[in-house]
């Protein structure tokens, strides 16, 4: 078990400084990030000195030393925009990201699981066809189109619900959340509904398939023969089976959710992560994108250990890769 | 890139469109669009830091602006007019004398000294930032209070341009000095003697701001103010419709029909100082996106020849081009400010539209049957740009030459303008000075880094006789006479058709009805320029 989880972590920190590289040198290609950051009106004098603070001047593997050399002194640079550290500004934005995926992803799973299971075990009812043609509708859908049709709706014709931003935020361990006032808690529903909407119809969908495939197994017979009340049958036996690829993607989706929920933050002007990271890419600051990056490494490689640990809880034949037979 | 953008315009229109169709299901959203004396601004680009000394830019200057003072303020017009101080004159051509407002506070109460000034100016010009004010401090020499209540300022070279320059120049409390930026944006630090203070920041998500009961001019009439960052031009028109926020700034073109039916609302809108030209690549002997129609590299570059130039310049529809593709929110250019301002000539009028004079021109530079060119543009700058390239491409074919276009984003786009790498590109420049020597030193002025000029001069046109005439205008500190030369260079420049002058563009705003809003020519949104009627 500490065997497989060291060379998971081993294997994150080969893939961070892989991609420590490929952003070094992507940047490098795009463009010169001086010229995008200094003030229009700055004479050459400005920007020669700009370029030498940066340490530009230099050619790239030096940079890149220099930088390797510090991230292992834990120090990832500091933000050529916010002029502070990378991590710490990412860290500020994190908790706002966190709940907003947290909030949709539980909606997900509240709202994706049950009708799956319904549709599944009647396949041909009225109902469940309404709920799969819908289920359609909602992953090929544009998100920012959904969401721009949440606000109109909800916030602009109905006013039920405040149209964007974040409300107000409480401490709780020294972080501001949303969810813990009304009014963050108002503000939160629409974007973690718009971004729930994808992942419940994957998940239901995921769950309908998964009951048509179990159902008519021997040992569903089986349990049924044995006696079993229905709601047994169908709550322990046919759900445990069916949740491994449902784990799966929840897991996979949960990481998405946190790294790439920029749409969704932007129409809704929640103050995420996936919004800075497209400001940061679209002005070239290197620092950022590079700590981001290796954050968001990090983040996926513990979600898929996680997800790895709920297998063998799930079905006992699953094993860890590297754990003894 | 620009599929996205164009496919997620169209579908926000019929988002907006549907909406319009629901309008009657409730009205309860319009109880909310009801005065309340509180001003919700929505922002469309994010000041990154509360430390007025940190980073030049527009976002962070606005918002400096609601909390800090200036020596000088500069108006609507982007013209100098008195701040902290009341009154100026050139001494000589070195130094400046400057009359002090007396009894002024800071929002804590403290009374500004002379030392504040001199660490603020100190501050800006040593600060570790990589955009820093610089470019506007580098020139002082020393800052000195010979009596009471005045200031006297020696430049190192004559600088007929030092109210504007200290105009960007913010004054903190002297013992803030060496406060880190973090401490700024806490509100710690952030104490300045401006009409507004700081009540919190959320980098990246709003700014509150009260009135500030010291200061020293009169009062904003909406004291209650919140600045919240929606980058999202839709969902910034959605959170004003749904009456969250009572004023936004770049309103998107297709949602100005929609505010303009409801009468909660208006439209406001103002000139801008941004001017959107076209770049020519009038240095290289051989230029890299020109070619004959056979694809064979032309034994010289056209667009050295005047003609050529004025040929293209005559090829672009303006107006078709303010009216169709800007919907009517831009103006025509003629040159860098609409006539009248500072340093314009009343002799340059906008080039007419002309194919048939522009193909006898083309024919007569020795190109009668046209060449083969490539135009570029940044794809997510400058308002339409990608439109407008291609719109000129068309017109560009309609005088036979055979025109492709390639756009890409502001971030791959600076560089390759920067290292002059393209032969005609669309480019635009914001005259934050309000006359015109500020965008010839940086755009048409003969490339030299020692003398920060022609920073900008993408094409790296020269001209010799300007160059001199611009360094004698640069130095002469009499407005008057300096104004006369700038407008004569201003003839120079755009009868060599140094570069194509297309539209200035022009600022949008939406607000709620009761409320009145003066815009500015540097597009700063501020909340001191809101009134309700």
């Amino acid at each position: 078990m500490t065997a497989a989880v060291a060379r998971r972590l081993l294997q994150a920190v080969m893939v961070m400084f892989a991609m420590t590289v490929i952003v070094f040198i992507a940047i490098n290609v795009i463009g010169d990030p001086v010229d995008i950051l200094i003030s229009p009106d700055a004479d050459q004098i400005e920007r020669a000195r700009v370029v030498q603070a940066l340490g530009l001047d230099l050619p790239l593997w030096q940079q890149y030393l220099r930088f390797l050399w510090a991230a292992l002194h834990g120090d990832l640079g500091e933000s050529y925009v916010y002029n502070e550290p990378a991590i710490r500004v990412i860290l500020q934005r994190l908790p706002a990201t966190l709940e907003l995926a947290v909030s949709a992803i539980l909606i997900a799973i509240v709202v994706g699981v049950p009708l799956g299971l319904y549709a599944g075990l009647r396949p041909d009812g009225i109902l469940s066809r309404v709920i799969m043609t819908v289920s359609i509708l909602g992953f090929s859908l544009p998100t920012f189109w959904v969401g721009l049709v949440l606000i109109m709706f909800f916030g602009v014709q109905l006013g039920w619900l405040p149209s964007g931003g974040r409300g107000q935020t409480a401490e709780l361990f020294g972080v501001q959340w949303a969810f813990l006032t009304k009014d963050g808690l108002a503000h939160l529903i629409l974007p973690a509904v718009n971004l729930a909407l994808f992942d419940a119809c994957l998940i239901l969908r995921l769950t309908r398939a998964g009951v048509a495939e179990v159902l008519p197994l021997d040992f569903v017979k089986f349990a049924r023969a044995k006696g079993l009340r229905e709601t047994r049958v169908i709550g322990v036996h046919v759900s445990k089976n069916i949740m491994i690829p449902v784990v799966t993607i929840i897991g996979l989706e949960f990481g998405s959710i946190v790294a790439f929920s920029v749409v969704t933050e932007s129409v809704f002007s929640w103050p995420g992560m996936g919004k800075l990271i497209i400001d940061s890419i679209n002005v070239l600051d290197r620092p950022i994108i590079t700590a981001y990056l290796m954050a968001i490494v990090a983040f996926f490689v513990i979600i898929n250990l996680v997800v790895d640990l709920t297998y063998t809880a799930l079905d006992p034949r699953v094993r860890l890769q590297g754990e003894g037979p | 890139m620009m599929n996205r953008t164009i496919s997620r315009r169209a579908l926000m229109q019929w988002a907006l469109g549907g909406a319009a169709v629901l309008h009657g299901i409730s009205l309860t959203g319009l109880a909310q669009a009801a005065a309340t004396g509180q001003l919700r601004i929505g922002m469309a680009a994010p000041p990154t830091t509360l430390d007025p000394h940190l980073k030049s830019n527009a976002p962070n200057n606005a918002l400096a602006t609601h909390i800090y003072d200036t020596l000088v303020a500069n108006d609507e017009k982007s013209i100098s007019r008195p701040g902290l101080a009341t009154a100026w004159r050139a001494v000589d051509d070195t130094h400046w004398e400057f009359d002090l407002r007396p009894d002024v506070r800071f929002s804590d109460g403290e009374p500004l000294t002379v030392d504040d000034i001199v660490v603020s100016f100190d501050r800006a010009n040593t600060i570790d930032s990589t955009a820093s004010f610089r470019t506007y401090t580098r020139n002082i020499k020393s800052i000195t209070s010979p009596e009471t209540g005045k200031l006297l300022i020696e430049t190192k070279q004559p600088e007929p341009l030092l109210p504007n320059s200290l105009s960007r120049i913010r004054i903190i409390r002297a013992k803030f000095k060496d406060t880190p930026s973090d401490q700024f944006n806490n509100g710690t630090a952030a104490i300045g003697t401006g009409p507004y203070v700081l009540k919190e920041y959320v980098s990246g998500n709003r700014v509150a701001l009260s009135a500030n009961p010291n200061y020293w001019g009169p009062k904003p009439a909406l004291p209650d103010v919140e600045l919240r960052i929606v980058t999202d031009a839709g969902a910034r028109l959605a959170n004003l419709l749904a009456g969250d926020l009572d004023l936004v700034e770049q309103v998107p073109y297709e949602g100005v029909a929609r505010v303009e039916q409801d009468e909660r609302f208006h439209i406001i809108r103002g000139v801008s100082s941004r001017v959107v030209f076209f770049s020519l690549d009038t240095f290289r002997d051989v230029t890299p996106f020109i070619s004959g129609k056979d694809g064979k590299p032309l034994d010289r570059n056209p667009l050295k020849d005047l003609r050529v130039r004025q040929a293209l310049s005559m090829a672009i529809d303006r107006s078709a081009i303010v009216e169709r593709l800007m919907q009517g929110n831009a103006i025509v250019a003629s040159q860098f400010l609409p006539a009248g301002a500072p340093g314009t000539s009343a002799a340059i009028k906008p080039v007419p539209f002309d194919a048939a004079k522009a193909t006898a021109l083309l024919a007569e530079a020795g190109y009668p049957d046209g060449f083969r060119l490539t135009i570029h543009g940044p794809n997510d700058r400058i308002v339409n740009d990608s439109k407008i390239v291609q719109a000129v491409a068309q017109m560009f074919s309609r005088i036979g030459l055979e025109v492709s276009v390639e756009v890409m984003p502001w971030s791959v786009y600076a560089d390759k303008a920067d290292a002059h790498e393209f032969s005609v590109n669309l480019d635009s420049w914001g005259v934050n000075t309000g006359e015109t020597s500020n965008p010839m030193t940086a755009l048409v002025a003969t490339q030299n880094p020692d003398a920060g000029m022609g920073i900008a001069n993408s094409g790296r046109y020269s001209n010799s006789d300007l160059d001199a005439k611009l360094a004698v205008a640069k130095r002469t500190l009499d407005d008057t006479k300096r104004e006369m030369m700038l407008s004569e260079l201003s003839d120079i420049v755009f009868n060599d058709v140094a570069l194509i002058p297309l539209h200035h563009e022009v600022l949008v705003v939406a607000a709620r009805k009761d409320l009145q809003f003066t815009t500015r020519a540097d597009q700063y949104t501020l909340a001191m320029n809101a009134k309700i009627v």
